[in-house]
């Protein structure tokens, strides 16, 4: 490198970047630009000079896209406006000695120098300030500071202090230096980017296996559906992993807890299951009540097959008990309203198609369909009456929505039979004036063609 | 007309009130729907029988002295239909016909100088909201009407004044009296047409389709009615710059100058003047006639964006 022997410094390299830049006015990304600008000076957020940006900037290279220098100057925590030496310690404000790279001065005994903590101490490491309730009011009040504790009774944080180095600690989740908020889309965890970040260990079968943990849930996450709505169609409200297993306190749900979270956002169904005849048993069983009949990661999307004799009621009931009886008859009466809305959605696209104005049929139509999803969700109170009044009541709608649609076809009818008459009458307007001027026109007519005189 | 009046029993010029309105007359005034599908199809077929009649005059040169402004009140007149058509496509507020417009007065701004003005002009603002609705309704319910009436007063006086163009052709047409042989098979045509138009109000009704949401992204297929398809090939397949030129421009400009010398083109077609049609203009007129069909039929059926 040419600044070792002195011809080219890194400052007079920043200095001449500097000027470049000011004077070409090169676009950058706002935070690439304020962090280069800052590396190139060897300031921190502050602006003042900073040994440690300068000497990892020399070693990472000015214009390095990863690094240290280059991931804290995006980072929340930069932002803030901490420097290298809230977390590390250490003088930054000692001159950095280019030539000798003599850091004594810096990271030496006596100036706090703490450097990267090993990773059994990396909880505390950061919990430092992170548990400091009062410290991180200045920052961000709303941050929960009971997060080190709670990461210590998590799956996690129990395997490490068994000694198992290869458990997630924080920087595994968050990153080390380009830690950005949850709320940051290209935050590592961000809602639609946990699945990555998790599945990072979570996939690999070499860390699971340690574990004694499968590896194919990942897999079996992406082919649910909730891993599609999240990951395929981007629906942000579908759960990722920390919104089944926790955050910071990450363990799997214990079996009595498995419905509790689930109904996280399935609140009804969960509590139509909780009331209903299985809920008492499925706890005595010490069965995970929603795992039985839908899964866990690789819950499908549910559908009436669900009942039928190779379904899921047949895990446990058998053909001609009172269990597979009502399974069948859910299935006959979610049948039956589902061919009733085929039929008026039916009638409702033929009269649609023939140009008639079917909105208010299709509205009332929609209210059938929530009687449906109505009724499937009524499967889980395991109660035939209640099923019975849901399907009848949709029966009702989706009659009067194929009414509807008959109407519309019985109103086309009518106005084809006008259209043929008024057809008729042009018809025969015309042939009578085609007649009239014929015989008008006839060279012995009364109002003949005449050429030119 | 008259059907446009009937509907403006019922129609709503507001953003919140044109769809819910139109949906109204189609299905709960009696007969409402056939009126508003009568009075499209009516427009459509207005404009397609005054761009035959364009092209009729013109091979037949019955533009030539002393019929000039004749010639030009027509292409003013069907300039003035088309506006119809435009102003008229917003009313429903639909999903299609909010893109349609949005796209359509997007492409004034390309004009230099006046294009910025004219397209806020035109919408009532920067962008197209209910501002644009009611401007459009007022353009075509009053506005284009006015001008309109006072087109046609001058094209028929002078159609009067002058009577009926002779071809150029060697032995002089056979010659009928006005009445009653003109005005039974006028009534024959008015008669078929009709027909015509009672057939399609009743098989292809104009869908209504979804209330336009400014927010919601662009439906595919967005395309303007089919007598601007052409222009609007021409936007698509002409490159996007062309020497630094905006291509849309170059269209424009295009488009304007040959329209402009075919307004001209009493004056320009010296030969005619003089009995004799020129055939090069013979042919140029029907190149156009193809192009324009040919634009047309390529971006209803065979252009795939």
């Amino acid at each position: 490198m040419g600044y070792r022997n002195g011809t080219f410094s890194p400052i007079a390299f920043a200095a001449i970047v500097l000027l470049l830049k000011v004077a070409i006015g090169l676009p950058a990304a706002a935070a690439d630009d304020d962090m280069r600008l800052r590396a190139d000076q060897g300031t921190d957020q502050e602006g003042t000079t900073s040994s440690c940006i300068t000497c990892h900037t020399v070693l990472e290279g000015p214009e390095a896209e990863e690094g240290v220098v280059h991931d804290f100057g995006l980072s929340t925590h930069s932002d803030a406006g901490l420097d290298c030496s809230d977390c590390h310690g250490g003088n930054p404000d000692a001159p950095a000695d280019l030539e000798s790279f003599d850091y004594s001065a810096s990271k030496g005994p006596g100036t706090g120098f703490r450097g990267a903590p090993d990773r059994e101490d990396v909880p505390a490491f950061c919990g430092r300030c992170h548990s400091d309730a009062e410290y991180m009011r200045r920052f961000a009040p709303q941050l929960r500071v009971d997060q080190e504790q709670l990461y210590a009774v998590s799956g996690h944080g129990r395997a490490l202090s068994d000694g198992n180095l290869q458990v997630a600690t924080c920087v595994d989740c968050h990153s080390s230096h380009r830690i950005l908020r949850a709320n940051d889309p290209r935050s590592t965890v961000a809602p639609n980017r946990v699945p990555a970040t998790c599945l990072g260990c979570h996939s690999d079968s070499s860390v699971m296996s340690a574990s004694g943990l499968s590896a194919g849930i990942g897999d079996e996450y992406r082919s649910s559906v909730h891993g599609a709505a999240l990951l395929e169609h981007g629906d942000l409200g579908a759960p990722a992993c920390n919104d089944c297993h926790g955050n910071h306190g990450a363990a799997p749900p214990g079996v009595n807890s498995v419905s509790a979270v689930c109904s996280q956002c399935h609140v009804s169904t969960a509590a139509d299951f909780q009331a209903s005849p299985h809920g008492p048993i499925f706890e005595m069983m010490g069965e995970p009540a929603c795992e039985v009949c839908h899964g866990n990661h690789a819950i499908g999307r549910t559908s009436d097959a669900m009942l039928e004799a190779e379904g899921v009621c047949y895990q446990c009931h058998v053909d001609g008990d009172q269990g597979s009886t009502t399974a069948n008859r859910y299935r006959q009466e979610l049948a039956i309203l589902g061919a009733s809305i085929s039929e008026a959605d039916s009638l409702l696209e033929i009269a649609h198609r023939k140009g008639m104005e079917v909105d208010e049929g299709r509205y009332i139509l929609r209210r059938a369909e929530n009687s449906l999803v109505q009724g499937r969700a009524a499967i889980h109170t395991f109660n035939v009456d209640r099923l019975t009044e849901i399907i009848t009541t949709g029966q009702e709608i989706a009659t009067e929505s194929a009414a509807f649609g008959s109407a519309a076809l019985e109103e086309f009818a009518r106005r084809r039979g006008g259209w043929q008459v008024f057809l008729l009458l042009c018809v025969v307007v015309v042939a009578g004036i085609w007649m009239l001027l014929r015989r008008f026109e006839a060279p012995d007519g009364p109002f003949p063609i005449r050429d030119p005189e | 007309m008259a059907t446009g009046i009937l509907l403006l029993m019922y129609y709503r010029p507001t953003e919140a009130a044109a769809y819910g309105s139109v949906q109204y007359i189609i299905s709960e005034v009696p007969f409402g729907w056939l009126v508003r599908s009568i009075h499209a199809w009516s427009a459509n077929l207005l404009i397609a029988a005054a761009a035959i009649h364009m092209f009729s005059v013109f091979f037949l040169k019955a533009y030539r002295k002393p019929r000039e402004l004749t010639w030009v009140t027509g292409m003013v007149m069907l300039g003035l239909f088309m506006a119809f058509g435009f102003t008229g496509y917003l009313l429903p507020w639909n999903q299609l016909s909010f893109f349609a417009t949005k796209v359509g007065t997007e492409m004034i701004n390309v004009l230099p100088v006046v294009g910025d003005v004219l397209m806020r002009t035109i919408r009532g603002g920067e962008h197209v909201t209910g501002a644009t609705l009611t401007r459009m309704f007022g353009f075509h319910i009053a506005l284009l009407p006015a001008i309109t009436t006072i087109a046609i007063s001058v094209h028929l006086l002078l159609v009067q004044r002058q009577g009926m163009s002779t071809p150029l052709i060697d032995r002089p047409p056979r010659q009928m009296p006005f009445f009653p042989n003109f005005i039974l098979r006028d009534l024959m045509v008015w008669t078929i047409v009709l027909g015509v138009l009672g057939t399609l109000s009743l098989y292809l009704p104009l869908e209504l389709g979804i209330e336009a949401d400014p927010i919601a992204s662009a439906p595919v297929g967005i395309e303007p009615e089919w007598y601007f398809l052409w222009m609007f090939q021409m936007l698509r397949v002409f490159p996007a710059s062309v020497f630094g030129l905006d291509g849309r421009l170059i269209v424009f400009g295009v488009v304007g100058l040959l329209g402009f010398l075919w307004i001209l083109m009493p004056w320009l077609d010296s030969k005619a003047a003089e009995g004799r049609p020129s055939r090069y203009l013979q042919y140029a007129g029907l190149l156009l006639m193809i192009a324009v069909l040919v634009l047309t039929v390529w971006a209803k059926f065979f252009h795939h964006s």
